[in-house]
């Protein structure tokens, strides 16, 4: 067993398979290594663990042997391993315990081959969104996957938790842009994906280890679809006076086959945020940014802390800002909800694609506000996740909660959320990544507490609460942040007896139950 | 088998209830086989049927039917309409054979107007599902040639693909979700979303497995309206690898083209009066889009050395293969002399294919056509057809057609391609799927295990890993 291994004699033993400079056991590696950016972390941290359970050891492999090399390792002494690719992740699906290795892929980073015509790449998991999307730009090309993490993800992040970029109603999720995989399976077995078997017998390989977070093997590369990079890109805001108005509108165009690339339907508090300082200056802005000017800064790094007190005291009060937020704010800004919508490709398509879905949104109520509301958006686009909020040194936390459900159930699914969990937090939505069957919400709340453990309770609370919530209203309880250990308790709800078939899949594949153990339920 | 062929029939009976359950001749004698031309060339000797015929109506029913299989150690052939054309539906041991017929599950069991998500049981046939749709001004995104005679069901267990796969998808990415009875006797369900993270997309353990994990009694279908406008174009190209090259562009292009083909000479000069490959595309939407699509479609056209042809051509090469219903092929398969097959490769690869198996056929006398489609943004189908030429001897004519389908499995191995594009694996080429599929069909027989562990469904896909 695992535990029966010291830490320098599992460092030992690895030492023999890889070479030194590719295995760690010092402390800030362990340190580093513990934790992924699920916002409970955060909150632990301000509550002064910074490092609850570092793993024992941490490695660098540098090729799918190395990798074969180390799943035979720890099948033999039971030792769990954790794959690691940018840390970006917020549901914990990278955080390792006690006695298990992390692996992290980032030196697997390279482009294997950029094959042009074929419209694809092969890429190691490692390789960075940013960096990879330069280097295909060089050659006019795109992935068209623009998460917001896109500087601190990793390719193989992507794939194993099902991410989703902001161009994704144009492209897809990084499901519908993977054409295969390599696979290392539990068992150290080296299976590829896909082409050239698209069509033949047997499940689809590739859609069952995309999304497995690392629980039925390690991606060690994938070969993914790439499309040349646009030439014009155009941007149109519209306002609404309801979420539901906006919501018909969005169902309407893309059930015309219409393909945005970005599509962003903010409710009436996420619309203060998403325009604040766009600089209109209107009457409405400065009034809104009289009563609420803290707040449209919640997301924001680093408040000062003459800030982050008037923070708090707002945010022990939920309701009463929930309340204000529903009622007031529309009257306040006479703004009611946001809409941007983007196309983007050949000139003329984008043209004609932007034109048509502006007749369609008019015709389904929309005010027209011009290109500026989504030319601010594009500037702004990845200021969200890459840094965190302050309000996590005041004993508080903001997070997000992604789902998504059909068209059907949508607004009923937003209702429910927000009616769940207001008493609790600050909660406010933008509906992003539309499809002709459905939609996802995407839920930001905000909570305050007067210390860190009171902190910890009222988070697990909120997310108990809005969980149990997206699957009474028959929602999924995630669009593409993943499951990890944060929302694992609903994995029963979430796939009904369904949830056997990913039982026997792990068994199949890894069962020793030596891959990132303690996740999505398994 | 255990228990006698009484005993079975009598549980059977319980299951489904009387006249739901057949060991009549006639019956078991039509459900020996699907349309695999190679059973007519080479029949079995002696003749092997299935025992007995069931026609379960829901779920449930066909979840009892396989408690009874695994009580009695049968061999479980799921059936739909019976239009695979490599053999998916027919025999390979000695077992008692049980073919489950899903055709009575044929109703539709829910639209869902707001999100265009349809579900209908597994058994009903893409005419009656189409009908149902477009009477209501909606279309299922899948339109394969066998349209009326194979059933949902069919199609998801091959993984099919059809005329609009280049828009839409094949089958796998229309289908959101699957209701399937298990080997164990349960009925498990995968839950439908527009898009989740939470775990492996679990219907693609039953989409493309013929059969051999479960039985699909259900599934949720994606809808699209019907749209007002359809444009056509149409491009000549001496050289294919040309016309592949403008297709490639198109596919990457955002135009989305709906139908999209590229047509041998033979065939393009009865539409466009000229000798060349015919590229075919329509666009369809609303308004101005389609005509704006079209355009920049024949701007690559041109790009790559393409004639702009007459759109009348394209819109006539469609309507001809519309009527080009699944009865024609089967008369092309019966006569004997002819034959077809479906296989894949990228962009790079697909001209060379095309040429290597063209030259190769007509090396051995056949007359070949060709049809390219079922693009995906990497690539197509190739579908290969030949007509043998004459032979004297009778019974030379299977091994000269086992011949010719060698040497087009062949070239798309060449070519890094697919050995089986959308038709499935079924008998006919299950031998070089495998050699293909590498340790992935060594996992397949893993998942199998798990889900069938006394082997009941489809035995012979798996045999022998």
């Amino acid at each position: 067993m695992a535990d029966t291994i010291s830490i320098e004699a599992k460092a030992r033993q690895l030492g023999s398979i890889l070479k030194d400079d590719q295995v760690s056991i010092l402390a800030p590696d362990r340190v580093a290594y513990s934790r992924d950016l699920w916002p409970r972390g955060l909150i632990e941290f301000s509550a002064g663990r910074p490092a609850p359970s570092p793993p024992d050891v941490v490695v660098w492999p540098e090729t799918t042997q190395d990798v074969v090399h180390l799943v035979e390792w720890a099948a033999g002494t039971e030792t769990p391993l954790v794959p690691y690719g940018g840390g970006s992740g917020v549901c914990g699906g990278a955080m390792p315990r006690r006695g298990q290795v992390v692996v992290d892929l980032k030196r697997m980073d390279r482009i294997l081959e950029l094959d042009g015509p074929n419209h694809r790449v092969r890429v190691q998991p490692g390789m960075n969104g940013w960096t990879f999307e330069e280097v295909l730009g060089r050659s006019n090309l795109t992935m068209g996957h623009f998460p917001s993490s896109i500087f601190c993800s990793t390719v193989g992040g992507w794939l194993a938790a099902r991410s989703a970029g902001q161009a994704s109603t144009r492209y897809g999720k990084i499901e519908d842009m993977v054409s295969g995989l390599e696979v290392v399976t539990g068992k150290g077995e080296v299976i590829r994906t896909g082409n050239p078997g698209a069509a033949s017998l047997g499940p689809d390989w590739t859609q069952l280890f995309v999304g497995s977070e690392g629980t039925l093997g390690i991606i060690t590369e994938a070969t993914l679809k790439v499309l040349p990079a646009p030439e014009m890109r155009v941007y149109r805001g519209y306002g609404f006076d309801r979420v539901s108005a906006g919501l018909e509108a969005i169902r309407r165009f893309m059930q015309k086959g219409l393909l945005p690339s970005v599509v962003r339907l903010y409710d009436e508090f996420d619309t203060v945020i998403a325009r604040s300082g766009a600089g209109r200056g209107s009457e409405a802005d400065t009034l809104v940014k009289e009563v609420m000017g803290r707040l449209t800064h919640l997301t924001k790094p680093m408040l000062p802390w003459v800030k982050v007190a008037a923070l708090r005291a707002a945010l022990s009060k939920p309701g009463w800002l929930n309340k204000l937020a529903d009622g007031l704010l529309p009257k306040l800004t006479g703004q009611g909800c946001l809409l941007v919508v983007g196309t983007e490709g050949r000139p003329r398509l984008a043209q004609a694609e932007a034109d048509r879905i502006h007749e369609e949104v008019l015709r389904a109520g929309g005010r027209d506000l011009g290109p500026r509301p989504g030319e601010h958006w594009e500037k702004h686009r990845y200021s969200v996740s890459f840094k965190q909020s302050g309000v996590f040194y005041s004993g508080g936390f903001v997070d997000t909660m992604e789902v998504a459900t059909t068209w059907d159930g949508l607004l009923r699914l937003y209702e429910a959320v927000k009616t769940a969990v207001s008493p609790l937090v600050f909660i406010m939505a933008h509906f992003s990544h539309a499809y002709p069957e459905g939609c996802s919400i995407y839920f930001t709340f905000a909570g305050s507490s007067d210390d860190p453990e009171q902190g910890l309770k009222l988070y697990d609370q909120v997310w108990n609460t809005a969980l149990a919530a997206v699957t009474r209203a028959g929602g999924t309880i995630s669009h593409h942040h993943g499951v990890g250990r944060s929302k694992q308790a609903f994995m029963v709800e979430e796939h009904g007896d369904s949830l056997e078939l990913f039982r026997m899949l792990k068994r199949v594949l890894d069962p020793k139950e030596i891959l990132n153990p303690g996740k999505m339920s398994l | 088998m255990i228990g006698t062929e009484e005993d079975v029939t009598q549980d059977l009976t319980r299951a489904v209830g009387g006249e739901h359950v057949s060991s009549r001749p006639s019956d078991v004698m039509f459900y020996a086989r699907d349309c695999w031309a190679r059973r007519h060339l080479m029949p079995d000797d002696p003749p092997r049927h299935p025992v007995w015929v069931v026609w379960p109506g829901a779920a449930s029913e066909v979840a009892r039917v396989l408690q009874v299989a695994g009580r009695h150690e049968l061999a479980v052939v799921p059936y739909g309409g019976g239009s695979n054309l490599v053999g998916g539906a027919g025999f390979g041991d000695d077992r008692p054979v049980l073919v489950v017929d899903t055709k009575r599950m044929s109703r539709v069991l829910e639209l869902d107007e707001t999100s265009l998500i349809v579900q209908a049981q597994a058994g009903i046939t893409g005419g009656d599902l189409d009908e149902y749709l477009r009477v209501r001004g909606l279309f299922v995104a899948h339109m394969p040639t066998s349209l009326s005679q194979s059933t949902l069901g069919g199609w998801l267990a091959t993984r099919s693909a059809g005329a609009f796969t280049s828009r839409y998808g094949r089958i796998d990415r229309v289908c959101m979700g699957i209701t399937a009875a298990l080997p164990d006797g349960s009925v498990v369900r995968t839950r439908v979303a527009p898009r989740r993270a939470t775990g492996p997309d679990l219907m693609h353990l039953f989409l493309g497995s013929e059969g051999a994990l479960g039985i699909i009694t259900a599934a949720h279908l994606k809808v699209v309206r019907v749209s007002k406008v359809r444009v056509w174009l149409a491009g000549g190209f001496k050289e294919l690898s040309q016309a592949v090259a403008a297709m490639a562009d198109i596919m990457s292009s955002g135009t989305r083209p709906v139908v999209a083909s590229i047509a041998d000479p033979v065939v393009a000069l009865r539409h466009s009066g000229q000798p060349s490959f015919m590229l075919v595309c329509s666009f369809e939407g609303d308004g101005e889009l389609p005509v704006v699509q079209r355009d920049e479609a024949r701007l690559l056209v041109l790009a790559h050395g393409g004639a702009y042809l007459d759109p009348a051509a394209a819109s006539g090469f469609w309507t001809a293969r519309r009527n080009d219903v699944f009865g024609d092929i089967i008369a092309r398969a019966e006569s004997r002399v002819i034959g077809e097959v479906d296989i894949g490769a990228d962009w790079r690869h697909l001209a060379m294919v095309a040429d290597d198996a063209r030259g190769r056929l007509e090396s051995m006398g056949c007359g070949v056509t060709m049809e390219l489609g079922f693009f995906g943004l990497e690539g197509g189908a190739l579908l290969c057809k030949w007509q043998l030429p004459e032979i004297s001897d009778p019974e030379d004519v299977g091994l000269r057609q086992d011949e010719a389908l060698a040497i087009v499995l062949d070239a798309a191995r060449r070519g890094g391609g697919a050995v089986a594009h959308h038709r499935g694996v079924g008998r006919q080429r299950s031998a070089a799927v495998r050699a293909q599929l590498g340790n992935r069909f060594d996992l397949f027989a893993d998942v199998k295990r798990q889900l069938d562990p006394k082997g009941l469904m489809n035995p012979w896909l798996t045999e022998g890993a």
